[in-house]
């Protein structure tokens, strides 16, 4: 029966979750297409996809301002399969249907109109109406045209008109003629206007700044969309684009920056407008019609907003990711380490992820309840991501770059865009990793025995009996440590095991016997850590002369090289091996001027084996 | 028929020895000096010091096939003699004699080839022996083979067929459970043994493999129990002594578990009082006694200069004091003489990192 040695089993090695997350990363997404140099100049609001052709086929229509022209492109796996001439930079392009029975078409807001295309070629160009116009403006320009005021008289009337509201609610036309500074370039500025425009000018003051799309009354995508429109002077118009009417219109307080719809038209809705102002007015839609306006002010701008079906999410120019409930109230908030560039709602269908997807300078990552649980590298610097269906597959991100690394950051035409399309595997995984807070290991809870009844009755003895228990306890130990220095002392005194003395610390010996018998070899190993003194040092042996016989009594020792392990050998002969005993051998290291040994050790020889002869 | 004894020596026997007899006659022993018996053949004359049986003149045909004598002759040569070659010739006579339907002898060649080292062969033996008559012995032997050739899956097969057939054996449960810890299948060690002592509660091995499952289960109170108990068996001996000190220490019954420890150091003989040194140590460690551990874990060491867990303890100690070369030679040691220590490894390539040395 052996003894106890207090010894503790490692625990089976736990996952590395580096390596786990790098090979997921190869394992998520696939890059199915990039082309590095379209030499597409394009920012997030003109990018779209949408079934443009009916074959449910997804494509992808950008507007692409590299050229001196603008182009509304269509793309079928980046390559240009149709395009169209658009007249300026639009605020925004948007797919939506119009008919159900026929494709969806594409909408582009230019200036104070909606640009319907249908198979890429125009179909009809929808002005919104001049809801912000003061009549009064058209008044006096009918009047100028018509020529029944003189140019300066408009101009004092504008001037008059534009100090009671504000020169932006004044249209176009107007604060261009408030520029002109004389006379003769007003009256130079009217009679144009009169050869151009006959004696009616049409006078705007919307310039529209986001637009997009709500179902009417259901959610198949196939259903009927209407159109939303914010304008510069916060103004929200819903386009019926089966009638080409307004459906609602209201103002808000703040310029809209961008719109994020949710629900249905006819039933609740709810628009969330972002305002460069850094609100955001909640717009929510009863099914009566009703609508309340809600405002939250943000600290900081924000940079897009998406939703992950449960949650609102919102990227803040602050770095923070912060989450929201569907009427708008604020859950939570993470900081993050750098700046987001674009966000997108994820979803994925066979497992029914929910998530987001942000978008940062070099990668993106996927957001699972707060979570990353996937990032993908990119080695470009992203400017835009689209999330959806693209071709004939479900979940596809398509990342838009428009800056190359080489050039900088110029807004130069003609540098190379690039864009790329990554499919999300259907088998990849995506798993959250609790990390934050303590780790794993921490939260296993300890395996601690159930408490026994014996247990229980000794801890009552030991209440019960505390003096005597510690009188007895202190007694024993004493005598305890007697019986050790006691042992210890007869072990130094007699010089028969390992003598700790200064100059033995830096010497390291191992101690071996070779061989069988009759012959044996005794192997001293010795170590040297750190300098010696240059005194003469001996191995001495000492045995039973009659039972064995040494080759060498003694053995000077060099003078030993630090970390160099030299070995010693000599050789043992049993005298007489029949006899079958074991003698005592005793070794040690002695040195010159000292009487005691460095280095001391005895030890039984073993059997000797018979002679051959 | 009685064990024959040397020592008693009259006149009336040798001259009885010298006369020819044998087994066969009915006539009681008894009725001749002394209740002994002799088995009067020039192999068997019993000297003053020599062996009972001259083994170099036995005739081994003639009393290989005898079936009244050749069981005892064989067990006496093979186990109090160890004469290998002999005893294998005796049972191979007996073997063909019973025309090799006899499991006894089968068993006996099985055990020949075993001690010889032909495991195969003896594995053949054993299993033709199963054939004529399944025995405990067989299996227990058959286990013992195939844990030689490294084989403790065919080994424990053998041992639970053997148990379907002698439910609840104590051999075939102690070798089970024995493999099955050494396998480190403690679980299914711990429930052998509770079969072991469901049967025979006074098996030793059995308890105290027991009291060590339930010590390093953190249960340090059932170990003392079963300790406890193998004292009540009888046994005197310094490691049970150590044993019982350490749950008692682990158990806050610090009345008795000094004293215990102590008794252990009194009577310890030199092989285990490396251990028993090293085990005072720790107790010396827990009561924050530095210098007293040291002295202890050196005592352990110059018991047994190769005890590899107390240089690594030793070397902690030294660190701890800021010797750290005496602690890496130490280390240094420990990892050559203990490489299965994985404690000694770590602490040297910990104090590599750490100081320059």
């Amino acid at each position: 029966m052996g003894s106890l040695a207090a010894m503790h089993y490692p625990a089976s090695s736990r996952h590395n979750p580096l390596q786990d997350q790098l090979r997921g990363q190869d394992r998520r997404w696939v890059r199915a297409l990039w082309e590095p140099m379209t030499g597409i100049y394009t920012s997030k609001d003109c990018v779209s996809t949408g079934d443009i052709s009916g074959n449910n086929d997804f494509k992808l229509v950008l507007v692409d301002s590299a050229s001196d022209q603008n182009k509304l492109l269509l793309l079928k796996d980046l390559t240009i399969i149709g395009d169209s001439a658009v007249s300026e930079t639009p605020a925004g392009i948007v797919v939506f249907v119009s008919d159900p029975g026929h494709s969806p078409c594409v909408g582009v807001v230019i200036s104070g109109s909606l640009l319907v295309y249908r198979n890429m070629k125009p179909y009809y160009r929808f002005n919104l109406p001049q809801n912000d116009l003061d009549p009064i403006e058209n008044e006096f320009w009918d009047s100028a045209m018509t020529r029944k005021i003189t140019p300066k008289e408009l101009f004092d009337a504008l001037t008059a008109l534009k100090q009671k509201h504000s020169i932006a609610r004044l249209s176009f036309h107007s604060q261009d003629f408030l520029t002109l500074s004389t006379d003769e370039l007003r009256q130079k500025a009217i009679s144009q206007l009169i050869s151009n425009h006959g004696d009616h000018v049409n006078l705007s003051n919307i310039t529209i700044t986001c637009v997009t799309t709500i179902k009417k009354n259901s959610t198949e995508r196939t259903e009927t969309d209407v159109v939303i429109v914010g304008t510069e002077l916060g103004s929200i118009y819903y386009i019926d684009i089966q009638a080409y009417n307004i459906l609602h219109y209201c103002k808000i307080k703040g310029t809209p920056d961008k719109l994020f719809s949710m629900g249905q038209f006819e039933l609740e809705s709810r628009l969330f407008i972002c305002t460069r102002e850094s609100d955001i007015i909640v717009l929510k839609r009863s099914t009566r019609g009703e609508q309340t306006e809600h405002i939250i002010p943000m600290r900081y701008p924000i940079i897009s907003i998406a939703s992950n079906m449960t949650n609102i999410i919102m990227a803040s120019r602050s770095d923070t990711l912060i989450f929201c409930t569907m009427k708008g109230k604020k859950l939570s908030e993470i900081k993050l380490t750098e700046a987001v560039v674009d966000m997108e709602s994820f979803w994925f269908e066979p497992r029914q992820y929910n998530g987001i997807l942000v978008a940062f300078k070099n990668h993106i990552d996927i957001y699972l309840d707060h979570h990353v649980v996937d990032t993908l590298k990119v080695d470009y610097e992203i400017n835009w991501i689209k999330y959806g269906r693209y071709g004939r597959e479900e979940a596809v991100l398509i990342v838009g770059s428009n800056y190359s690394p080489r050039f900088g950051n110029e807004k130069v035409k003609n540098t190379t865009g690039g864009i790329g399309v990554y499919i999300f595997r259907r088998t990849s995984i995506l798993t959250i990793k609790e990390e934050v807070g303590a780790p794993a290991s921490q939260t296993h809870r300890l395996n601690i025995p159930k408490k026994t009844k014996v247990y229980v009755d000794q801890t009552l003895r030991e209440r019960n009996n505390v003096q005597k228990i510690h009188a007895t306890f202190q007694r024993d130990l004493y005598l305890l440590r007697l019986h050790i220095t006691k042992a210890f002392a007869e072990l130094t005194s007699k010089n028969s095991g390992m003598v700790p003395t200064k100059e033995s610390e830096k010497l390291d010996v191992n101690l071996e016997v070779n061989g069988f018998g009759p012959s044996f070899r005794i192997n001293i190993s010795i170590k040297i850590a750190g300098e010696m003194s240059a005194k003469q040092r001996w191995i001495a042996f000492s045995y039973d002369k009659e039972e064995y016989s040494i080759e060498r009594e003694l053995i000077l020792m060099p003078r030993l090289v630090s970390e160099a392990e030299i070995t010693f050998t000599n050789e043992i002969r049993c005298k007489n091996p029949e006899k079958g005993a074991q003698g005592e051998v005793k070794v040690y290291i002695l040195s010159e001027g000292r009487r005691a040994p460095l280095w001391m050790t005895s030890f039984e020889m073993p059997i000797s084996e018979q002679n051959l002869i | 028929m009685a064990r024959p004894e040397t020592r008693l020596k009259t006149g009336t026997m040798e001259q009885a020895l010298r006369t020819s007899r044998t087994s066969r006659t009915a006539r009681a022993v008894s009725s001749s000096t002394a209740r002994q018996v002799r088995l009067g053949t020039a192999s068997m004359i019993a000297q003053q010091d020599g062996p009972f049986v001259n083994l170099g003149r036995l005739n081994v045909d003639k009393y290989a096939t005898d079936p009244q004598i050749n069981r005892y002759l064989f067990e006496y040569i093979f186990m109090h003699e160890g004469d290998m070659r002999l005893a294998h010739q005796i049972a191979a006579a007996a073997t063909k004699k019973s025309e090799y339907k006899d499991w006894y002898w089968k068993n006996a060649l099985g055990k020949c080839y075993y001690r010889l080292g032909m495991l195969r062969e003896a594995e053949k033996q054993f299993i033709s022996s199963l054939k004529n008559l399944k025995m405990v012995e067989t299996y227990a032997y058959l286990s013992k083979i195939y844990a030689r050739l490294d084989q403790p899956l065919t080994a424990l097969d053998y041992l639970k067929s053997g148990l379907t057939e002698y439910q609840n054996d104590v051999t075939l449960l102690t070798f089970t459970a024995r493999i099955h810890e050494q396998l480190g299948d403690l679980e299914n060690s711990v429930e052998s043994y509770k079969k072991v002592l469901k049967q025979a509660a006074g098996n030793i091995e059995a308890i105290a493999c027991m009291g060590t499952h339930y010590f390093y289960s953190d249960q340090p109170e059932v170990a003392l129990k079963y300790y406890r108990r193998i004292l009540q068996m009888g046994v005197n001996r310094s490691e049970l002594f150590m044993n019982i000190g350490l749950c008692c220490f682990y158990c806050q019954q610090l009345d008795l578990a000094l004293a215990c420890i102590d008794q252990a150091l009194a009577i310890a003989n030199d092989d285990v009082s490396a251990d028993l040194w090293y085990d005072a140590a720790h107790i010396m460690l827990a009561n924050c006694h530095n210098k007293m551990a040291q002295r202890c874990l050196r005592l352990a060491l110059a018991a047994n200069p190769d005890h590899a867990e107390s240089l690594c303890n030793l070397g902690v100690l030294k660190m701890h004091e800021g010797h750290h070369i005496q602690a890496k030679n130490l280390f240094l040691s420990a990892v050559s003489k203990g490489p299965y220590l994985f404690e000694a490894h770590y602490n040297l390539a910990l104090i590599c990192s750490r100081v320059n040395i």
